[in-house]
């Protein structure tokens, strides 16, 4: 039976994941709108993901730790969004915005 | 039996389990019982070390296979001429976990016990004890007692786990989370402000002291990286697999290295700038002082009596790789100079605290110089009786000030100025006498622990035949003497010259519950006084000239007792209490307003004063050269226009981060050097907003730096 | 059939890309949630191809299901944004580019390819063993218990604190007791 190691070699995919990374970096860096940071961290979180599964799946597919870190990185992800998408609520309530560049205080 | 060998994990978890309890629970809204929970958790430590201690005295060991077996006690042979010798010893118990497992490799953390480090442990849980026992009393009407507590606690736990981590990347991460305790204590009252702008706030203190520690622990973490790279290991001791292994030491003491050096002295060079960050030494020591800005039991605690030692424990600790590599003379050398210069400028200090921290760094400087000429065993041992000593005096001094307060009122400027204090003998008999055993001690006078410790390091230095050291280490003692005779003299001899605060106080100081008698502390700040006074007496006893306990319990070789070294620390003593004693009996009384030394040499003594202007010359030359990147970055800015405001933009994130640096590191003459030289500057300045993506695309610039040197320079 | 899966492929790396640039680059937010909820189903279908059923599985699930919601509802729950079009919503675009392109075009790529990856090779004419979901789920029971149990703390702290965090202070007040809400009831008749 013919899969996806024999058509495709590893490095496409990791270029492909390094190419989602740096879209979600390019997000993360211009978005001014807060939420819009958060899409773009989430696209970042989805690369490593890709990376992890694709790295089980061509390196030692009999294993299971590939899968259960990229598991783990979705567990993260989703606690992330919850509290980060509260963050923004209260940072809406304090400011009645959520642009991220009134956002200064680390100006200190 | 044998319980405390294999329970010794307990003693770091005890005080991080009252961390957790009063950070996690509603009992961070009670301060007594905060207090009270963090105070019986360190004592509970402080027994199970003490046991721990006993069972090391008596050599039981436990192998990896738990086998239990009775060391001999340590034949050590007497030390011969000047040839360094150091013997790793067995440890008494390694346990540790996998961490990290990636594939076949896994570092692998746990804790490991030997003779030295029991005694270390020993040493930090009882000053420790006593000091939260102290803090109960200092701190009682402060209401974020319970935050203090549960940072004490975190701390203690962390200068514990350091201590007996059997791995180099445990110690690192217990160092930086003492960092970070310091940092989170010295700005413990961030909200005090000062009516002179120039005086440093205690966040500023916080900030200056983060920043400075941090050059060394970059430069530290390099080391071990570069030791990592070397070894392929950071486990500590000398068996196979570990970076005390004598093949390796043998190989990377002959390798090339960078920069002319062999490896192992690129290796040890980057540790001691570790050991010079965190020990406050020459030219690092700049955040020492200031970081008194702290509670005061934070100050004896931290910033005197462990956590700078951690520095000179580090030195202890990789001591093979110093013997292999040749910088241990640097090592001398950073320590006597750092000892007499301390000792120099702590001579024209008023604030009470100050003179006590220029008096740490002073003291340290005599450790590390210690270990330089090979003095292992002295270097530990001055830093145990150091501890003791050091953690008495400043307890004291926080006593004194508590009975200040109830004079000049809660004005930290004034409480703190010696010339406000004097004849403090009469109101506060308890801390007069337990700080006279400090006094005594720290000045090296005979059957007071200081002497014998300090003995040790100037035998050390005449045997090893380096006539410099020696001489800066003797001169460093007789300032010794002459600053703590003068302070004491000012503190607790001739009359109390803030009485007059006592008339006039109703008026102007109601507020601030000043006006009365200095009093007596509470007997639970008394109490601690008692007891590390008993070991500033005693804990000279450990190395006997005739005994040498402490060379046998460490398996080091021993020195035979030297006449000549104790007959010149005493003289030079007693010459410094002499002449501290003929120039301060009568200072400050009938009015006078100056001290009697800047009568005699007035430029001398402004130049101590304004501690020999290290922060003013770190001013102009740091603060001129980021004033100057600020105006390159400016002029590139407006040569490039606007098509390329990407990289501008980059350089004017540097540029803030310049002037942030020299606006915290180095406060006062720093910005206004910035302020005055380019209007540009300024304007970058405010163009950086201080906005997260700004320095997430920085740090993603820096890792792209990393990157490309990493991929395309080193690996061609 | 190399050439289906490298059709495959491509297409489904086509609608992650894609997905993803124009939920970077959308003017509108609803409009780049929806982007991404695109973009998280291509990767959910690069599971599938890898053999991954039930990271693809949790990648719908969670992703789609719940993040790109929340998102969304994050957005309506925020009135000001949906239709901000009078203030620029981008900054300094130009940096942001020069970086994620370097990062891309002088790390990424040439590590990715001059780097020997020791591929895994079965004997030959034997069947690669690709762990299941079966497998996957007794891993989590077994070896890896005590980091699944810690994720399932993580969660339990993340929703408290999204609560805490998000509830507002106005409505952060005691329920009533009964009595209390009969007092306050008689109060305006007396």
């Amino acid at each position: 039976m013919t899969t996806i190691t024999d058509a495709i070699p590893l490095s496409w995919i990791l270029v492909l994941a390094g190419a989602l990374f740096c879209i979600g970096l390019f997000g993360v860096l211009t978005r001014r709108n807060a939420v819009g940071v958060l899409l773009g961290v989430e696209l970042m979180l989805n690369a490593v993901n890709i990376n992890l599964i694709a790295f089980w799946r061509y390196l030692e597919p009999h294993l299971v730790a590939g899968q259960v870190f990229a598991l783990f990185v979705v567990v993260v992800a989703a606690a992330e969004a919850a509290v980060g998408l509260a963050l923004i609520i209260s940072l809406y309530r304090a400011r009645q915005t959520v642009n991220v560049d009134q956002a200064d205080a680390l100006q200190g | 039996m044998l319980s405390f060998l294999q329970q010794a994990w307990l003693i770091p978890l005890l005080p991080f389990l009252a961390f957790v309890i009063i950070t996690l629970t509603p009992l961070r809204r009670h301060n007594r019982g905060s207090a009270l929970l963090a105070t019986l958790l360190i004592g509970v430590a402080m027994l199970v070390a003490l046991g721990l201690l006993y069972e090391v005295t008596d050599g039981w060991q436990i192998d990896s296979n738990g086998a239990l077996a009775q060391l001999p006690v340590n034949q050590v042979p007497e030390a011969m001429g000047e040839q360094i010798e150091f013997r790793t010893l067995a440890p008494h118990i390694v346990r540790t976990i996998r961490w990290a497992p990636a594939g076949d490799s896994a570092i692998r953390l746990g804790f490991l016990i030997d003779p030295a480090v029991a005694l270390m442990l020993t040493m930090v849980t009882v000053a420790a004890f006593c000091i939260h026992l102290f803090s109960i009393g200092y701190m009682a009407e402060d209401a974020r007692q319970a935050r203090f507590f549960a940072f004490i606690a975190l701390f203690t736990s962390a200068m514990l786990l350091m201590l007996m981590a059997s791995n180099l990347i445990l110690l690192f991460i217990a160092w930086e989370l003492m960092g970070l305790c310091s940092y989170l204590l010295i700005g413990f009252w961030y909200d005090r402000d000062y009516a002179d702008p120039r005086q440093i706030t205690p966040r500023r203190a916080a900030i200056k002291a983060f920043i400075t520690t941090r050059i060394g622990d970059v430069l530290l973490m390099v080391g071990l990286c570069y030791l990592w790279f070397q070894a392929g290991t950071l486990e500590i001791g000398n068996g196979a697999g570990q970076v005390f292994h004598p093949d390796f030491l043998q190989r990377i003491a002959h390798e090339a290295g960078p920069f002319e050096l062999t490896t192992a002295s690129a290796i040890a060079l980057l540790l001691f700038c570790g050991t010079v960050g965190k020990s406050a030494q020459v030219p690092l020591h700049v955040w020492l002082p200031d970081a008194m800005e702290g509670p005061t039991p934070v100050s004896a605690l931290i910033h005197a009596a462990t956590m700078v030692a951690a520095g000179v424990f580090l030195v202890a600790r990789t001591y093979p790789l110093f013997v292999a590599s040749q910088i241990l003379p640097l090592v001398a050398a950073v320590g006597a100079f750092t000892a007499l210069f301390a000792a120099l400028i702590a001579v024209g200090q008023f604030d009470i605290k100050r003179i006590l921290a220029y008096s740490t760094l002073s003291q340290l400087g005599f450790m590390v110089a210690a270990l330089g000429i090979g003095g292992w065993t002295a270097a530990i041992f001055h830093l145990v009786t150091h501890a003791f000593f050091k953690a008495l005096l400043f307890l004291g001094a926080g006593s004194v000030i508590h009975g200040m307060y109830a004079t000049v009122g809660h004005d930290t400027n004034r409480a703190q100025d010696i010339r406000n204090m004097g004849g403090l003998r009469r109101f506060m008999p308890v801390t007069y006498w337990t700080y006279l055993i400090g006094y005594l001690a720290l000045a090296g006078i005979a059957p007071f622990a200081g002497f014998w410790s300090k003995d040790e390091i100037l035998a050390t230095s005449l045997q090893s035949g380096q006539p410099i050291i020696l001489g800066a280490l003797l001169l460093a003692s007789l300032l010794t003497a002459f600053y703590m005779t003068r302070q004491i003299l000012l503190v607790f001899f001739g009359p109390f010259r803030s009485a007059v605060a006592i008339h006039y106080s109703h008026d102007e100081n109601s507020s601030q519950h000043g006006g009365r008698e200095p009093h007596e502390s509470p007997r639970s700040m008394t109490i601690p006084l008692i007891i590390l006074a008993i070991f500033a007496l005693g804990a000279g006893a450990l190395n006997l000239p005739n005994s040498h306990w402490l060379s046998h319990f460490l398996g080091q070789p021993t020195h035979a007792f030297n006449p000549t070294a104790a007959l010149l620390g005493t003289t030079v003593a007693v010459i410094g209490i002499a002449l501290g004693f003929a120039l301060y009996r009568r200072a400050f009384t009938a009015g006078e307003q100056l001290d009697p030394l800047e009568q005699r040499m007035p430029g001398v003594f402004r130049a101590l004063h304004a501690r020999l202007y290290v922060d003013e010359f770190y001013a102009a030359s740091i603060g001129r050269l980021t004033a100057v990147l600020i105006a390159i970055s400016a002029w590139v800015d407006r040569q490039l226009g606007r098509g390329l405001s990407g990289i501008s933009r980059i350089t004017a994130v540097l540029g803030r981060i310049n002037a942030s640096m020299d606006e915290q590191i180095l406060n006062g003459g720093a910005d206004q050097l910035a302020r005055g030289t380019t209007a540009s500057g300024n304007r970058m300045r405010q163009l950086e907003s201080g906005k997260a993506q700004d320095y997430l695309a920085l740090i993603f610039g820096g890792v792209l730096v990393l990157g490309a040197v990493a991929l395309y320079l080193l690996h061609g | 059939m190399n050439t289906v899966i490298q059709v495959v492929f491509f297409i489904i790396s086509t609608i992650i890309l894609g997905g993803a640039l124009l939920t970077v680059t959308a003017r509108n937010l609803v409009h780049a949630a929806l982007w991404l909820i695109a973009a998280f189903f291509g990767i959910g279908a690069l599971y599938l191809l890898m053999q991954a059923e039930f990271a693809a599985v949790v990648q719908v699930l969670i992703y789609v299901g719940a993040i790109a919601v929340l998102v969304l509802f994050a957005i309506m729950l925020t009135p000001d944004l949906a239709g901000e079009s009078d203030t620029p919503i981008f900054r300094h675009r130009w940096m942001a580019l020069v970086v994620a392109a370097a990062l891309f075009g002088i790390l990424i790529v040439p590590t990715v390819w001059n780097h020997q990856w020791s591929i895994y090779t079965p004997l030959e004419g034997s069947i690669v063993q690709v762990a299941a979901a079966r497998e996957v789920g007794t891993a989590f029971m077994r070896e890896y218990v005590l980091p699944f149990e810690l994720a399932s703390v993580l969660l339990l702290a993340a929703l408290i604190g999204a609560i805490v965090i998000g509830i507002d202070d106005g409505t952060r007040q005691r329920i009533l007791t009964l009595a209390e809400e009969f007092r306050l009831r008689q109060k305006p008749k007396d």
